[in-house]
């Protein structure tokens, strides 16, 4: 009886395998951002150029290509924010799970403890069952909650928060002293310049080839 | 990671009895005879498997040594020096000598079996005995035999110490090395149209390259417990490739030369190759991803698979070891395949534009330096 009302938990194998997966392409989109962050990054340099070399046209296509790219990165970020949702969701489909089979515990022993009572004991334990029911629900609901807050960001607040992080880096900025000029190259004479030749440096590898040989005793 | 084969530590031999044939002059000659087959019946018993005495005696008589492989070097060692004193009356000058001592070796009946023919494997009416009435075959076979189980021994220590384990590897190839070098070329000459691989130079040459091999592969396992990095982990994987690449092609002329030779020497050199190349180009492939080269990677990988798939061992514990190395290359493939696709879309080049591996050797062979008792004997018959 009380099996069907709660059904059978997951697996938990299957959980940390998703899980695991959620994970490696969580990884995946990330190395793909950045890989498009310095695309976009040469794109700028580029419309830099241009612009010194007063071709305002090719300058304006490489802001359009960084706009493109820039649409990716956000759809990605999009991308990104879905799989965090969806593995804070699975964790807490976990935690409703324990949820459940401790209820399904207490709910055994209170049958169990039925067989000793009387009918205004079984009444009792039924709504405390159904008590236990409408805080479960609550607990639901709360853990859903994450999804609307997610996707219902106040595009206000943070264009604002955006405004004061670049408000606060401008003001460093201004706090910067200035640059000093370079100092004027000092000649050297030619007749003492270092004539003996810099030592060559072993590589890494053969560090590492030398160690291992010593290692073994070859 | 390593293959094993056990074949050259397999040798058997018959009894012989070297007072019955030699005429002493003296009693010291005639106990030096005596000692000789002595030390001698104690390897018999050994590698016939004839022992009948426990474990526990058997340590008790080796001065305390545990392994059974590290008793059996122990009894070779001490048969050697004994048998180095009387060589050097096989190469007598004068005519006369030669006809006593060739009668006298012909009465020993100088016989060994072999570990590397073909009928060998099948076992069909047991072993094979090869009669050749020369003392130097005698001292050939003892040392390839000796060698065969310093690789065992090697193979025994592997999993405690790798250290040891590559040294002793080493000095099997020197006492191969020193077979090829100094003992089998005065051999061959004098041997019959019927005769064991064993007593070809070139078959030592192969050991030694083998056991460098092998000690090689150790030098890697150490390597990668280090975390060594991966473009040398290529480089000393490719290594171990050449020493077997230049041993296979020795066997090559060796067919010609020994018709009957095994075919499961050569599989083994074969597979140990393919093997190291797949590791080898994995460490490679590894390599070049770092360095931001995932579409080389892939065509390393992709390449070096299609090519150890073409052949696989036909039965275990070779075709499973085969098969997991192979399992895990291609699941690296796969994730580089998938990154490649999801991330960095880089074409991958064509098999000519693939960077060819490169192999360091960093192994040598530790000489062997024949010990010989000083003593004087005296042979009735002898001029």
């Amino acid at each position: 009886m009380f099996s069907r009302m709660f059904g059978k938990p997951k697996q938990e194998t299957n959980a940390v395998a998703t899980l695991d997966k959620l994970n490696e392409t969580l990884e995946m989109l990330e190395k793909k951002e950045k890989v498009l962050l310095k695309k976009v990054a040469a794109e700028v340099e580029k419309a830099k150029e241009f612009t010194r070399g007063k071709n305002k046209r090719a300058a304006i296509q490489c802001l359009k290509r960084k706009r493109l790219y820039e649409q990716q990165i956000e759809q990605l970020g999009n991308f990104q924010l879905r799989i965090h949702d969806q593995m804070i969701l699975l964790e807490g489909a976990k935690a409703t799970t324990e949820t459940v089979d401790a209820l399904r515990t207490g709910a055994a022993a209170m049958k169990a403890m039925q067989k000793a009572t009387n009918i205004d004991d079984v009444d009792k334990t039924m709504d405390e069952i159904n008590e236990q029911t409408e805080n479960m629900k609550q607990i639901q609901d709360a853990l859903s909650a994450p999804i609307g807050a997610a996707a219902d960001f106040d595009e206000d607040e943070l264009e604002a928060e955006l405004e004061e992080l670049e408000g606060a880096e401008l003001e460093e900025q201004l706090l910067q002293p200035a640059t000093t000029a370079p100092a004027a190259p000092v000649q050297v004479p030619a007749g003492r310049q270092p004539t003996r030749p810099v030592p060559a440096k072993r590589t890494p590898e053969e560090d590492e080839l030398a160690a291992l040989q010593a290692e073994m005793a070859l | 990671m390593m293959l094993h084969f056990v074949q050259p530590s397999k040798l058997k031999t018959k009894k012989m009895v070297f007072e019955d044939v030699y005429a002493s002059c003296d009693s010291t000659t005639l106990e030096h005879l005596k000692e000789l087959s002595s030390k001698r019946k104690a390897i018999e018993d050994s590698i016939n498997e004839c022992n009948f005495v426990t474990e526990a005696i058997a340590k008790e008589m080796s001065g305390g040594l545990e392994s059974r492989f590290e008793q059996d070097i122990h009894k070779i060692e001490n048969y050697l020096p004994f048998l180095e004193i009387l060589i050097p009356y096989a190469d007598a000058t004068s005519t006369i000598n030669q006809i006593q001592i060739s009668q006298w070796n012909a009465a020993l009946k100088i016989r060994w079996s072999s570990a590397l023919t073909t009928s060998s494997f099948f076992k069909i009416k047991g072993p094979k005995f090869f009669q050749i009435n020369n003392l130097r075959f005698e001292l050939g076979m003892t040392l390839f035999l000796c060698g065969g189980i310093l690789r065992e021994r090697a193979l025994e220590v592997l999993s405690t110490d790798l250290v040891q384990s590559a040294t002793i590897f080493r000095q099997a190839a020197g006492i191969y090395h020193h077979l090829a070098q100094e003992v089998l070329p005065h051999l061959e000459p004098e041997l019959p149209p019927e005769k064991p691989p064993e007593a070809l130079a070139a078959v030592s040459s192969i050991m030694s390259l083998i056991c460098l091999a092998e000690a090689q592969a150790v030098t890697i396992r150490k390597a990668e417990e280090k975390g060594t990095s991966s473009s040398l982990l290529a480089k000393l994987h490719h290594g171990v490739t050449l020493f077997l690449e230049e041993a296979i092609g020795i066997f090559h002329t060796v067919v010609t030369q020994c018709k009957d030779i095994s075919s499961r020497l050569s599989e083994f050199m074969y597979f140990c190759k393919c093997l190291h190349e797949l590791k080898g180009q994995q460490y490679l492939a590894e390599s070049l991803k770092a360095c931001g080269q995932i579409g080389a990677a892939i065509g390393v990988l992709s390449s070096v698979l299609n090519k150890v798939k073409k052949k696989i061992p036909g039965e275990d514990p070779w075709k499973s070891i085969y098969q997991k190395q192979i399992q895990d290359a291609s699941e690296v493939l796969r994730k580089f395949v998938h990154e490649n696709d999801f991330v960095w879309h880089e074409k991958i080049p064509s098999i000519y534009e693939l960077p060819l591996p490169e192999g360091t050797k960093i192994v040598t062979f530790i000489p062997y330096s024949p010990k010989r008792w000083e003593r004087q004997l005296s042979f009735k018959g002898l001029v």
